[in-house]
């Protein structure tokens, strides 16, 4: 008796958490995918369709949402990431107040992302925003970036990159840290320049700690929604349409649960790719690679 | 009372208009002679609004006076009011309910109701409120009754109403009377553009908050040209030569006529009160509900004038906010006597009186405050509403329309021909309209 309780109280123990995270997380996964294949009207779930709901992302204006994601978020990992690793070199240096310039570099980190796109919607106003009037003062032209395809996107790159771009600071920068400094000093004594310091040592040896900032900046960005929604809405013409947009739209504007679902299916086997390739390349591998 | 006119709402004018808020009012003066029912024991409501109780503005002191004329009256039922932002309220309340966690009470914007009562988050009225109501209390409505009546069970009640589409400008600037057709205004704002540096008219073609920066003006003037928002039966009514004017008129305005900016794919309804409030454009088209803010900016400088449009002035487009008691309030007589009070006559008056709202209720308009200078923007909207009036009732799923349809003129600013936009708009709609 007290064998199998031995046995099975390991099992009891795990009980509440996997009947918490079945509730929280696999039950409203099984149900986006049951969605997604059902016709919806308003709440009320359907009959199957197959899988008509995605065709409608296949169209132009769901094409648009994919090109788009993809922009938004290779840009805006390239920029965070190399914008990271860039402060990362700076502030590991001997600069005089390295702690307060670590500290001012982190602001960004505190803001929210609803103050975040507010705050640079307020920056770009085509009206009164500070950049339109100085573009007026100065070069007599008008400054308006978010009534065009490419500027809109641009700003919302950028409003991306300076409120997430600390996160990745951190853990650049403790990678940094944790490069032995002997063999910075073998690598000058071997007469190496800085810039092969920085490409035969600090890179590889961060290279690890780079790829899990990549894809950790990437389930975010491609999930994002309050940004695009407050600074763009979408547009304009769909420029901004994110497919995690698509997503809170369909379902609370045009209560299409149905195509909501699934897009929100694409965007979830989308991430689990990521995950995949993460949990392949550093999770199975052991915590020793992870540690850089 | 009332007749028909063709393809439009009732038609009400300003006699009948005036004898029908005579009536009420007397009507309603012998009705409240009677206690109001109390009861038993003590309630808490919750009511989600669009205005914020602690913000200083005109229009949340007059809510706040609306909810202590009934508080006053009911000491047995407490209002806790929490503010959700206007362009989300709709989304908000339908999660909020469906997860059992809704408001008893929301305050929504005119488009919205459809969309509760599609999705079941709205509780129907008629056992609740007005259960005593005379028919002329029922006609005391400026709104038509039936607008928000769905499988005959009244599902909320103007808490307001709106004029969607008056043109504002700004007088230092805009020197004259303002011209009632489009040709006239494009000849009279080019050199005054020229000669201010400033946008001559400025519109915002934003999904945001519904688009209704756009279809605001953008309905109306498919009437004005002889289209139709909706059919009937259901299906677009501007599928052809005359609701592509519109379109043709603002592209016009952008790309031959240079008076408007071409960056007005990204600007919302915000922006554009924003951009008049500081005198950065001449002249927009806004609703009425919003007057107050932008001439406790301007003054006297805010001039209002009736909608251009293809040969004449639009008619008036004239809505309304309203309030539902949701599927989530478990204190329904309570909700009941709140709605009751929030549209009653007192309470509209001091709406009408502190934040400059439209009231529902004729009945109110008798009072004699409306003949004061005070009330002249009141009666502006009121005149042009009674004299061209359209009323109608927003089909199911508008809000997807209106966004639908700013997208439609953001592609027709990047080139593509109005007739393919309008075309895959048509398409959308009845695939949605479809399931």
């Amino acid at each position: 008796m007290n064998t199998i309780v031995s046995r099975a109280s390991p099992y009891l123990l795990l009980t509440p958490a996997a009947v918490i995270i079945f509730a929280i997380t696999l039950y409203p996964i099984v149900n986006l995918f049951w969605i997604a294949f059902h016709a919806t009207n308003y709440f009320q779930i359907g009959s199957f369709n197959a899988g008509a709901n995605f065709f409608s992302l296949f169209n132009a204006s769901g094409m648009r949402s994919f090109v788009a994601t993809a922009i938004f978020v290779i840009a805006s990992d390239v920029l965070a990431l190399s914008l990271a690793i860039f402060l990362a070199l700076l502030l590991e240096a001997p600069l005089r107040n390295r702690g307060l310039l670590r500290t001012v570099v982190m602001v960004p980190w505190l803001v929210s992302q609803v103050v975040t796109a507010l705050l640079w919607q307020a920056m770009l106003d085509a009206n009164f925003g500070p950049l339109a009037h100085l573009a007026q003062v100065m070069f007599g032209v008008s400054f308006a970036p978010l009534g065009n395809e490419f500027g809109a996107m641009a700003s919302m790159v950028i409003a991306n990159v300076w409120r997430s771009y600390p996160f990745a600071l951190v853990l650049m920068l403790a990678a940094l840290q944790s490069i032995p400094s002997e063999m910075y000093e073998a690598a000058r004594i071997d007469g190496a320049t800085r810039w092969q310091e920085f490409r035969y040592i600090s890179l590889p040896m961060a290279g690890q700690t780079a790829m899990v900032v990549l894809i950790l900046l990437t389930f975010e960005y491609f999930t994002l929604v309050t940004i695009p929604f407050i600074m763009t809405s979408g547009g304009p013409n769909e420029a901004t349409y994110l497919l995690s947009l698509r997503v809170w739209r369909e379902a609370f504007t045009n209560y299409h649960f149905g195509y909501s679902a699934a897009a929100g299916v694409v965007v979830f086997c989308l991430n689990l790719v990521l995950a995949l390739v993460y949990i392949r390349k550093f999770a199975v591998k052991g915590g020793a690679d992870v540690q850089r | 009372m009332t007749k028909k006119m063709k393809g439009q709402g009732p038609h009400l004018d300003r006699r009948t208009f005036l004898g029908g808020a005579a009536l009420g009012l007397g009507t309603l003066a012998a009705a409240s002679a009677f206690p109001r029912p109390a009861l038993a024991k003590k309630v808490k409501l919750v009511y989600w609004s669009p205005l914020d109780p602690k913000s200083n503005n005109a229009r949340s002191k007059a809510e706040g006076a609306m909810v202590e004329l009934f508080t006053k009256s009911h000491p047995e039922i407490a209002v806790e009011i929490q503010p959700v932002p206007w362009q989300v309220m709709g989304q908000q309340v339908i999660q909020g309910v469906m997860a059992g966690s809704g408001p008893d009470i929301a305050q929504l914007s005119t488009t919205n109701l459809p969309d509760q009562v599609g999705a079941g988050s709205a509780a129907p009225l008629n056992d609740v409120v007005g259960k005593n109501w005379s028919q002329a209390e029922k006609d005391d409505f400026i709104l038509p009754w039936d607008n928000t009546v769905y499988d005959g069970q009244k599902m909320a009640y103007y808490w307001n109403s709106l004029l969607n589409n008056e043109f504002w400008y700004i007088r230092s600037e805009v020197d004259g009377e303002i011209p009632t057709t489009w040709d006239g205004l494009q000849s009279f704002l080019t050199p005054l553009a020229k000669k201010h540096g400033k946008p001559g008219f400025l519109t915002g073609l934003s999904q945001q908050g519904n688009a209704i920066e756009f279809t605001d003006w953008l309905i109306p003037a498919f009437w004005a040209c002889g289209a139709e928002y909706v059919t009937e039966t259901g299906e677009v009514g501007f599928l052809n030569e005359n609701g592509m004017k519109p379109f043709q008129w603002i592209l016009d305005m952008v790309k031959v006529h240079k008076l408007t900016p071409d960056n007005i794919s990204a600007l919302t309804r915000d922006n554009v009160l924003d951009a008049m409030k500081g005198r950065k454009a001449l002249s927009t088209i806004l609703t009425s509900n919003i007057v107050a803010s932008a001439r406790s900016a301007l003054g006297d400088d805010l001039g209002l004038a009736r909608q251009p449009g293809p040969n004449g002035a639009c008619p008036a487009f004239a809505a309304g906010k309203f309030i539902m008691m949701t599927k989530s309030c478990h204190e329904q007589e309570a909700a009941g006597l709140f709605i009751e009070s929030m549209i009653s006559p007192q309470s509209q008056l001091i709406n009408a009186q502190m934040a400059k709202e439209l009231p529902s209720r004729k009945s109110v308009v008798a009072d004699p405050w409306f003949k004061t200078p005070e009330a002249a923007d009141l009666k502006f909207a009121m005149d042009y509403m009674a004299e061209t009036p359209h009323f109608f009732k927003f089909p199911k799923r508008t809000d997807f329309l209106q966004t639908r349809l700013a997208l439609a003129a953001q592609q027709m600013m990047t080139g593509t021909p109005i007739k393919e936009a309008l075309e895959r708009v048509a398409t959308d709609w009845d695939q949605a309209r479809n399931g």
